[in-house]
């Protein structure tokens, strides 16, 4: 991904996170004034340090908070991914975030954990960008809009997988979109020289965006609160 | 002083039906007709299985208003005007899609899919009081077994009171499926250089099959299909009360000339059908296995024929010219060569690219080319089987009950019914089931 310079930069503060599975190192952008909604950015191995800063940039840019972890280090199997994922959801209940005021959005081994979250949660919204062997999940019915995405070279999902994938998830009670792009391989969302590579990356990210937008509860200003409530109370009387 | 122009000559004793061509091209009857008709009646706006998930949307334009058509979060149909209340722009502008919110790109307000407004950018500005109005719904939406209408009208009678009897008809189709027939993926879309009525007419016309789709018979029969005419003739016009009717087929008549299916296929067909006989007795699956060419009033078309059931929705847009969209109603639980079959019923025989629609556009363009001579030449008629006992489906009382319903409601002109005898025991079979079926409104 390419940043526009003239965007002032947020650096993320640096902590742990003390999960039931393990302690996790973490990423954090918190926002002033009224945020969007509140993302959670399950990165690839080693990504904390590599993609994080800028995808959390990214995401304020559209008005969301962020919490960023590496859950690699951990080895979890997918009931543990998911133990980890309910633990992190509720750092961010700590700080006011509903869930489905939440997005999740994973990369790799963190894909696979946004498309286990997705089956078992109810979300704002969940991506997975290269999931990893997203096929073995089992029962891929998601519970929480799920937004899947993978490059056709990439060994671990061919098209012909995502297929069977999407086949599979089709009766969820939820709805699923699952994306191929041509021409390049699971890292696809990185920045590339090539042209279908930036095509890619550059689409990707789009998704990712919207699928957030239209989906994750916006947090209500205290005046949109106070209609709420007159309408709870019109609604009872 | 002029004397008010007489749109449709009902004359019993000659006997002769005749339609004024001036109602196929004045501009002012086109805007009485979107106030008089289209704004007082139930209009369809899609099917509830074209929206399977939460937060599923269709954008669709009914009646000139463009309409979103969504399941919400907890599952309800809705139907909102596509404008935002704030300023008026479209608050969606995609096709289809899944979005809980969507967002007007005018002002940034925010919606969700029941309606309600989530956010206002900056409404500090608006104090602390503000109404905050949400999306604006149709007077009416309704449902009769899966088929969505909508009426802008707050006054109009209940939905299955309007129906009338075509929910018989409609019962017929929705009854070939055990698990509910359902409307496949993708549309049929064309547009036609000619007034909207005429679409309606054509629609249940068969006294024009043999003449405008000879080409599609003479494919039909090269393909091995040996075309029985006693059956196809075997067809009876009904009126269905509020302005509907159809033309309808004997028993059988509902794949006479379709493509040829293999022995398996035709097992299964067969097997479908003997459960469907045990589930609602054999007069009602004697009936379904009819063909059946209904239009429920002003401008929904039912289709059941040619293995296959077709949904249509005629558009006006401007006096000489409509657009058109179709879709295909299937029963999800038959196996892939019947789903073959009726995929390539759909797109040889009715698809814009096929061999029986293009046909259909070509005759209605040129009769409304031909309407520019509509001073000279004022009248069409439209009195074939208007002596007959009882009217065929080759006759033409299934438009005339639909012009009578249109004089009543676009000037005010009232016709009393065509008398006919009832249609024969074949045609009144009834659903051993006494109970409403599921889904009715």
């Amino acid at each position: 991904m390419e940043f526009d310079v003239s965007v002032p930069r947020i650096e993320p503060v640096r902590s742990r996170a003390e999960l039931r599975v393990g302690s996790v190192p973490t990423a954090e952008v918190r926002l002033f004034g009224l945020p969007r909604g509140a993302a959670l950015l399950l990165c690839e191995r080693g990504g904390l340090d590599t993609q994080a800063p800028e995808l959390m940039n990214a995401l304020a840019e559209h008005g969301y908070e962020s919490l960023a972890v590496d859950l690699a280090e951990l080895d979890l199997d997918d009931q543990g991914l998911l133990t980890a994922v309910h633990g992190l959801l509720g750092v961010l209940g700590e700080q006011g975030w509903s869930h489905d005021q939440i997005g999740v959005v994973g990369y790799g081994l963190g894909g696979r954990a946004a498309l286990v979250a997705a089956c078992d949660l109810v979300l704002g919204a969940t991506v997975s960008l290269s999931p990893r062997a997203a096929l073995e999940v089992d029962d891929p019915l998601v519970r929480s809009p799920w937004l899947a995405m993978f490059g056709e070279h990439d060994p671990d999902m061919p098209p012909a997988a995502v297929a069977e994938l999407e086949r599979r998830a089709a009766p969820a009670p939820e709805y699923a979109h699952l994306v191929v792009y041509p021409g390049v391989g699971a890292d696809f969302f990185r920045a590339s020289a090539g042209s279908l590579g930036h095509a890619a990356a550059f689409d990707s990210w789009q998704r990712v965006v919207e699928w957030l937008n239209i989906r994750v509860v916006p947090r209500p200003s205290p005046y949109a609160e106070r209609w709420a409530d007159r309408l709870q109370t019109s609604s009872a009387g | 002083m002029t004397a008010p122009i007489k749109y449709i000559d009902d004359d019993r004793e000659a006997p002769r039906f005749r339609v004024n061509r001036s109602a196929m091209v004045d501009p002012d009857v086109f805007a009485r007709e979107r106030d008089r008709i289209f704004s007082k009646v139930w209009l369809y706006v899609g099917h509830e299985t074209e929206l399977k998930k939460p937060n599923d949307f269709k954008t669709r334009t009914v009646a000139g208003r463009p309409l979103i058509f969504a399941r919400d979060k907890g599952g309800r149909i809705q139907v909102w005007i596509n404008s935002c209340p704030h300023r008026g722009a479209m608050i969606c502008r995609e096709r289809e899609g899944n979005a809980r919110f969507m967002t007007c790109f005018y002002h940034g307000w925010s919606f969700n899919t029941s309606g309600q407004v989530v956010s206002i950018p900056g409404d500090t500005s608006y104090g602390a009081d503000f109404e905050r109005p949400g999306l604006t719904s149709p007077a009416h939406v309704d449902s009769y077994r899966g088929f969505v209408f909508i009426s802008f009208n707050p006054d109009v009678e209940p939905l299955v009171d309007y129906l009338a009897e075509a929910k018989e008809f409609l019962d017929l189709v929705c009854d070939q499926s055990e698990v509910g027939m359902e409307v496949l993926e993708g549309t049929h879309e064309y547009s036609v250089k000619a007034n909207w009525k005429l679409l309606v007419e054509n629609s249940y016309d068969g006294y024009h099959a043999v003449s405008t789709h000879q080409r599609y018979f003479e494919m039909v029969v090269a393909s091995g299909i040996e075309l029985d005419a006693a059956r196809l003739g075997d067809s009876i016009g009904v009126d269905l009360g509020n302005g509907h009717a159809a033309s309808v087929g004997g028993p059988n008549t509902g794949g006479l000339f379709g493509r040829p299916l293999s022995e398996e296929a035709l097992s299964e067909k067969s097997q479908r059908f003997d459960r469907f006989r045990t589930k609602y007795g054999e007069a009602w699956v004697d009936r379904m296995t009819g063909a059946r060419n209904l239009v429920i009033f002003p401008n929904l078309v039912v289709i059941d024929l040619v293995m296959g059931v077709v949904i249509r929705k005629i558009d006006p847009i401007a006096p000489d010219y409509m657009e058109v969209t179709a879709w295909e109603l299937v029963p999800p639980d038959e196996g892939p060569e019947l789903k073959q079959q009726r995929l390539d019923n759909f797109l040889t025989f009715w698809g814009p690219g096929g061999l029986a629609s293009p046909d259909d556009v070509e005759a209605l363009e040129t009769c409304q080319r031909s309407f520019a001579s509509y001073r000279e030449l004022p009248w069409s008629d439209v009195s074939r089987g208007m002596s007959s006992p009882v009217a065929l489906g080759s006759d033409e009382l299934q438009m005339r009950t639909w012009w009578r319903r249109w004089d009543l409601l676009v000037n005010g002109v009232e016709h009393e019914a065509e008398p006919h005898d009832p249609p024969g025991e074949r045609f009144r079979g009834q659903r051993l089931e006494l109970e409403a079926p599921a889904g009715t409104a």
